[in-house]
């Protein structure tokens, strides 16, 4: 695995900002990455809107999981976190689609 | 039913925890080769897949996949205590 | 700590897997403990109300709530009966009041209230929280506003489950560690407990987290209704359409016999009924609810029928809910595992104490593997030294807590005022006395004496019973009450294992850590200087 060689890499500043993006990317953006996708599924499945959302938020669940593990697997904090803001940012551009788009305003 | 699927589950981790090269020499004698592995891993799956049709047979669509994880997880409990407390046989270990 | 980015998929994981599980682990060790004893918590209604007798006949129990409701509240704007069942104390009924004028609603159910025993007639029985108390505690844990609460213990689940889902990913050799077990091997043994409580009921724990969270899921995930349904309350409208409300007319009318209406609804439903709710009772305009009974069907969204309350004539059904709803009702249902039967239930206590184990287990082998590599063992760091601690008071102080609530139970005045809020003041109270002395002496004396203490307070509750009160287990065993006897019994197993526990920690001896030779020997050292492995 190769990894960052220079000495700027080890210092202690920028390991504890990168596990601070890691943190962040965990739980605040990973929640909002899931709950985006919530809504996301709540609009685009072909089911009663009801059932629909009951969908989004079971699946929400593992999306903020395995964001969670992505936030510490990703190469950096700033990888974890533009990764999980791009899936996020998909997740409003559907619902805006669907809910523009469609004529379901 | 429930018996034949509760019996093909400790079966299968029975295959399983054998198939581990410390339990294989201290119960068969000698350490597994990779052929016999293979196959008693699976001839394990095989039992984990055939207890299923028998629990669903049992309580239905609904709490038969519940029986069958109970019974996966009772066999695989029995066989984990079976294989570690009861003392292997003398001049094996 | 080298860069994590540096690191492989699977340390990262292993990185990930020790930090969600241990820094809410004491949260998590509470809630597991506290909602595995809850799988027997009607089971713990009756042992901690030892004056109540068995119920045999529902039926008879259900007239009888009729009739104290009748006497007591004929005005009332709605009754509600939980419906008695073989494991049961009794049947619990409410009345709700006529709202004044002016006057705000209060919300002290505890005012309305009343237990009506076996015989029909209204109980009395020590005032006690019962098993509920374990069943609310383990999402509304105590002392504080319920939300709150419920935010720590899902924010824990989901720890808890990016810990079970890292720890999967982490594992290299899956066969060859889920079956061994090395016993005496001090950090090694340690993490081969705590492998096997986790992998041998993984099925368990997976689910009973991913579940958990789904149970709240509405208060965790508000925004999900934003778009289909961003009116309040518009999304349990649509989920669960409700009749048309009832209307009170003002013409009294005899309410019809609620046990002629449950038989036929229980025939209709397909199943027990769980729930009776009645609706201006007494009026011309009276409705009967029966719900069905959640121990009977594996969703927890069970469907009722609602009756006319003079004429008992069946006027509407609930309607059919669809697939995703059924499918997060069985999520919910399988968490509760009220549908199970007997010993589908013991499996799932089973599961609930090795996930107990496992989340206990887990946070000793932190401090056991970090001892081997702590500069000076003699003089650890700040951190270690609060997870050791807090290990004693989370791991020895919650379970001799409980022990003391059950002997509260048996042991406070009858007539007491508060009584069954004293009962849980009790368990607080020596968990905190744990806690202070987990912070004053050393880790070892302390899971001795707390461990030690636990077993003999639980072992010694069933000969209490014996000689206290008249549901000993001997006569429990006489008269076939099953319910009663296992408690008993599992409160000695339970206290022999914890005896059993503090005398294996009192009889290990760590060798006396040789700072100057750790460079050269870390092994030996290693392998003497952990706390020996519990079994």
């Amino acid at each position: 695995m190769s990894g960052r060689g220079n000495a700027a890499a080890g210092s202690p500043w920028r390991k504890r900002g990168d596990m601070i993006l890691r943190i962040l990317a965990a739980l605040p953006v990973g929640y909002a990455a899931a709950t985006l996708w919530a809504i996301a599924l709540s609009v685009t499945l072909p089911m009663r809107p009801e059932q629909a959302t009951t969908v989004g938020m079971l699946v929400a669940f593992a999306i903020c999981a395995v964001a969670a593990m992505w936030s510490f697997a990703a190469k950096s904090g700033w990888k974890a976190i533009w990764v999980l803001a791009v899936a996020g940012g998909v997740a409003a551009a559907l619902t805006w689609m669907m809910t523009r788009g469609g004529g379901v305003a | 039913m429930t018996a034949l699927a509760f019996i093909l589950a400790t079966l299968a981790f029975a295959l399983f925890g054998l198939s581990t090269d410390e339990h294989h020499r201290k119960r068969l004698g000698a350490r597994p080769d990779p052929v016999t592995v293979l196959r008693m891993r699976g001839g394990a799956w095989a039992a984990v897949a055939a207890a299923f049709p028998f629990a669903i047979g049992a309580q239905g669509w609904v709490f038969g996949p519940i029986l069958w994880v109970a019974l996966l997880m009772l066999g695989a409990g029995l066989v984990f205590l079976a294989l570690n407390l009861i003392p292997a046989p003398a001049g094996r270990k | 700590m080298s860069d994590l980015g540096d690191k492989g998929f699977r340390q990262s994981q292993a990185f990930l897997h020790t930090w969600s599980g241990l820094l809410l682990g004491w949260v998590l060790f509470a809630v597991f403990a506290a909602g595995t004893i809850a799988y027997y918590r009607e089971g713990l209604n009756r042992w901690m109300r030892p004056e109540l007798a068995r119920v045999e006949q529902p039926e008879k129990v259900l007239a009888g709530a009729q009739r104290f409701l009748e006497g007591k509240a004929p005005d009332a704007k709605s009754w509600f009966i939980t419906m008695p069942g073989a494991t049961s104390h009794g049947a619990t009924a409410f009345w709700v009041p006529q709202p004044k004028e002016g006057e705000t609603r209060r919300r002290r159910r505890s005012d309305n209230q009343a237990t009506i025993g076996a015989d029909g007639q209204p109980a009395t029985a020590r005032e006690t929280r019962g098993g509920e108390f374990f069943y609310r505690f383990h999402f509304d844990l105590y002392y504080m506003p319920v939300i709150y609460a419920r935010w720590l213990v899902s924010i824990a689940a989901l720890f808890m489950l990016v810990a079970i889902l890292s720890g999967i990913v982490t594992h290299k050799k899956i066969f060859r560690d889920f079956f061994t077990l090395r016993r005496s091997k001090g950090q090694r043994s340690w993490l081969d407990g705590h492998n096997a409580t986790a992998v041998l009921a993984l099925p368990f724990h997976l689910m009973i987290t991913y579940t958990g969270l789904v149970t709240l899921a509405v208060m965790l995930l508000p925004w999900a209704t934003a778009v289909t349904f961003p009116k309040e309350g518009a999304f349990f409208e649509a989920l669960y359409p409700e009749g048309p409300a009832v209307e009170r007319t003002g013409r009294p009318a005899p309410l019809v016999d609620l046990t002629a209406i449950v038989r036929d609804a229980e025939a209709q439903l397909g199943g027990k009924a769980g729930y009776v709710e009645v609706v201006e009772p007494g009026d011309a305009a009276a409705r009967v609810t029966v719900i069905r009974s959640g121990s009977t069907m594996l969703s927890s969204r069970t469907p009722q029928i609602t009756y006319d309350g003079v004429t008992g004539k069946a006027l509407r059904r609930s309607p059919e809910t669809g697939a995703a709803v059924v499918t997060a009702g069985s999520m919910i249902g399988l968490h509760a595992g009220r549908y199970s039967s007997d010993w589908l239930r013991f499996l799932y206590f089973l599961c609930g104490v090795a996930g107990s184990v496992m989340v206990a287990s887990g946070m000793v082998l932190w401090t056991v593997k970090r001892r081997e590599k702590l500069p000076d063992p003699a003089r650890p760091h700040f951190g270690f030294r609060l997870v050791e601690r807090l290990n004693v008071a989370a791991i020895g102080g919650f379970p001799l807590g409980v022990a003391v609530m059950f002997w509260a139970n048996r042991l406070l005045p009858v007539e007491m005022a508060g009584r069954a809020a004293w009962e849980v003041h009790c368990l607080f109270l020596a968990w905190g006395a744990a806690l202070i002395l987990s912070i004053v002496r050393k880790p070892q004396h302390n899971w001795v004496a707390l461990l030690g203490l636990t077993g003999v307070l639980l072992a010694a509750l069933p000969v209490f019973n014996l000689f206290g009160t008249e549901r000993g287990l001997i006569a429990s065993l006489w008269s076939g009450d099953m319910m009663l006897a296992g408690i008993d019994i599992a409160m000695l197993v339970f206290g022999a294992a914890f005896l059993a526990l503090a005398r294996r920690v009192a009889r290990h001896k760590p060798a006396v850590p040789r700072v100057r030779r750790r460079a050269a020997a870390p092994a030996a050292v290693s392998a003497d200087a952990q706390m020996e492995p519990a079994e």
